[in-house]
């Protein structure tokens, strides 16, 4: 295994499409996923993550490093002297900015959050489609889902009389 | 980046269905992030959506569905009788026991055989009330129950309880019910893995005790209560206060006798918290000895008015019986009769007491975070921030935090520069920063998001 300044332990990540990546070990272990391969010694060498092209994983790695808890120089965490807070917010800010992708990498967020097991990525992805459809019609949420209506009409009226409750 | 779908969506997308593509878990924990009722009416989007929604644990919060005054409970009501289970939450904060026994009378055997995790239900009264409606003793059955929060119920003597009924809770909450202390006895007894304990009480018991061999985390806001006794807890690691949002600054004596791994503890208020360590009750000029210390505090936080001399021996005092503290927290409690102050020691009084007070252990050798809170910067709290630059050796970090950014900035520079006129060679170079004080949890018993165990220091949020 790869290491790097300062004793730090580092992880080969590998896409499916061939791309490389290192991190360090702490910034990988954000995936509850890779915690547990470098836990159980299945790291050795590179991790192959499937599924989840370069392009997404290299977005993965960066909210990672963004939220991995940074330690000081001192071997202190940085946390020590700063507001937690301030700290908070500043997160908040950058996941604001983050999130803002178009639909179809939203989607494939979601599905290497689920994977990777990314707490604060799956709550954050979720979340932001959550929010773009709430609020709006079915038929709104339903064509911005691009979901397939296959009922036949009578079929939606059973539908919407087993749940009728939900639709007063 | 972002796309215009995504700000308009209304616009028919004619991709690929992806969304739809996720596995049906995943859709499933994102349709639990809706209000319950936009949940259900996912049902309608297609067969896969019905699936899913039939096939996802409910969660169910009445609070965030907006719904009206005059449907809520009959909404509420056909959800938990439809919903084929199991429910995953249920929060109830605005439906009364009374309304819902109209409405579904099976309801308590209903979350029973449903498997119910998560429960939270405020009993929320429409009057104010001299009598509680009791607590079905079916909630005690339900013995799928991880977390469990109760307000507002009578909980009587005579309600069956079997032991170990409950093989999954980690978390109670009591808040303001009608309870004896036998019953949270017996409540405590029979929870093998409480974990978080949470308690509001308005009096209702005044006395309680706590023994648990398996609790970690205690959460108080004790208003009209005389006594508060944690007898034996192997496994606590913190007590937190805080004020309920009603009335209540009585004193409480507050007794200690047993709690080995007790890390963090606060804030401790001298006007409000009469401590007792073992058999002793502390006093502005208690000193450290073997019966009046809990060596494995690490964290501490104490509320205390500077301008009230004996409040800040009590301060010296605290710290004396904490003798590990690393981290202390300090907020500035404002007077509420200022002219009690005005008749108080001034400054140089104060210093000379810092002066003259029997080394405080925890300052001088553990002490690496001070947070003062509320900092006003007066004489006498630089009194204190005098002794603290001259004696305390580990120091690393002291944080000036007020609520109003500019100030904090100046008043830590005038910390700094008082810092800089002190010869002492023991003294470590310190820094003072000002920072912006973070809202409060207001209340921690219906936020699940407060990671009370997970969090390394909780005064800080």
């Amino acid at each position: 295994m790869a290491t790097r300044e300062a004793g730090k332990k580092m992880i080969m990540l590998k896409s499916p499409d061939g791309m490389e990546f290192e991190v360090e070990e702490a910034v990988a272990m954000e995936s509850q996923t890779i915690r547990k391969m470098i836990e159980d010694d299945c790291a050795d060498t590179a991790i192959l993550i499937p599924n989840i092209n370069s392009k997404i994983l290299s977005r993965v790695i960066e909210y990672c490093n963004k939220h991995v808890p940074t330690t000081g120089a001192t071997g202190a965490a940085a946390s020590d002297t700063v507001a937690p807070a301030a700290l908070a917010e500043d997160l908040k800010i950058w996941d604001a900015e983050f999130i803002k992708v178009n639909r179809a990498t939203r989607f494939n967020l979601i599905q290497a959050a689920s994977y990777l097991n990314i707490k604060g990525l799956l709550d954050l992805t979720s979340q932001t489609t959550i929010d773009t459809i709430s609020d709006n019609s079915l038929e709104e949420i339903r064509s911005f889902l691009s979901t397939k209506n296959d009922y036949l009409p009578e079929e939606e009226q059973t539908i919407r009389r087993e749940n009728q409750w939900a639709f007063q | 980046m972002g796309d215009d779908a995504a700000s308009h969506p209304a616009r028919r997308y004619n991709g690929e269905d992806r969304f739809s593509a996720l596995p049906n878990d995943l859709l499933g924990d994102i349709i639990n992030r809706l209000p319950f009722t936009d949940a259900a009416r996912t049902a309608a989007f297609a067969s896969q959506w019905r699936q899913i929604w039939r096939s996802t644990p409910l969660v169910l919060r009445d609070a965030d569905a907006h719904l009206s005054e005059a449907t809520r409970v009959a909404t509420v009501a056909r959800a938990l009788a439809d919903h084929s289970g199991p429910f995953h939450n249920v929060s109830l904060f605005s439906c009364t026991a009374s309304s819902l026994d109209l409405e579904l009378p099976e309801w308590p055997r209903l979350l029973a055989t449903k498997s119910i995790e998560n429960l939270s239900f405020l009993n929320k009264q429409t009057q104010p009330q001299t009598t509680l409606s009791p607590l079905p003793a079916d909630i005690l059955c339900c013995g799928s129950l991880q977390s469990l929060s109760l307000a507002l119920w009578k909980i009587p003597d005579d309600l069956p309880l079997a032991a170990n009924a409950f093989p999954n809770l980690r978390k109670l909450g009591l808040v303001r019910n009608d309870t004896s202390n036998q019953y949270i006895h017996r409540l405590l007894a029979a929870y093998l893995d409480l974990e978080y304990l949470g308690l509001v009480l308005d009096g209702k018991p005044e006395r309680v005790h706590v023994c648990s061999q398996s609790l970690r985390c205690l959460l108080l806001g004790l208003s009209k209560v005389e006594e508060f006794t944690v007898v034996d807890a192997p496994l606590l690691e913190r007590i937190i206060f805080f004020k309920p949002p009603y009335g209540g600054t009585d004193c409480v004596r507050f007794w200690i006798a047993s709690a080995p791994k007790l890390r963090v503890i606060g804030y401790l208020d001298p006007r409000i918290h009469k401590l007792q360590i073992g058999d002793n009750i502390i006093k502005p000029n208690t000193m450290a000895s073997p019966g009046t210390v809990v060596p494995s505090v690490e964290i501490l936080a104490v509320k205390v008015n500077f301008g009230v001399f004996w409040e800040v021996k009590m301060l010296a005092s605290f710290l004396r019986c904490f003798p590990n503290v690393g981290t202390l927290h300090i907020e500035q409690s404002v007077p509420h009769d200022p002219s009690v102050a005005a008749h108080e020691p001034t400054g140089e009084h104060h210093a000379r007491f810092w002066q003259v007070a029997s080394p405080v252990e925890s300052l001088r050798l553990h002490v690496r975070s001070l947070f003062i809170h509320k900092f006003q910067g007066n004489q006498n709290e630089f009194a204190f921030l005098k002794y603290v630059a001259l004696n305390a050796r580990e120091l690393r970090a002291l944080l000036v935090v007020s609520p109003d950014k500019k100030i904090a900035l100046a008043l830590a520079e005038e910390v700094n520069e008082m810092a800089k006129k002190l010869d002492c060679p023991p003294f470590q170079p310190w820094t003072a920063r000002g920072l912006l004080e973070s809202p409060r949890v207001c209340n921690v018993l219906i936020s699940p998001k407060v990671p009370f165990l997970g969090v390394h220091d909780p005064f800080r949020w």
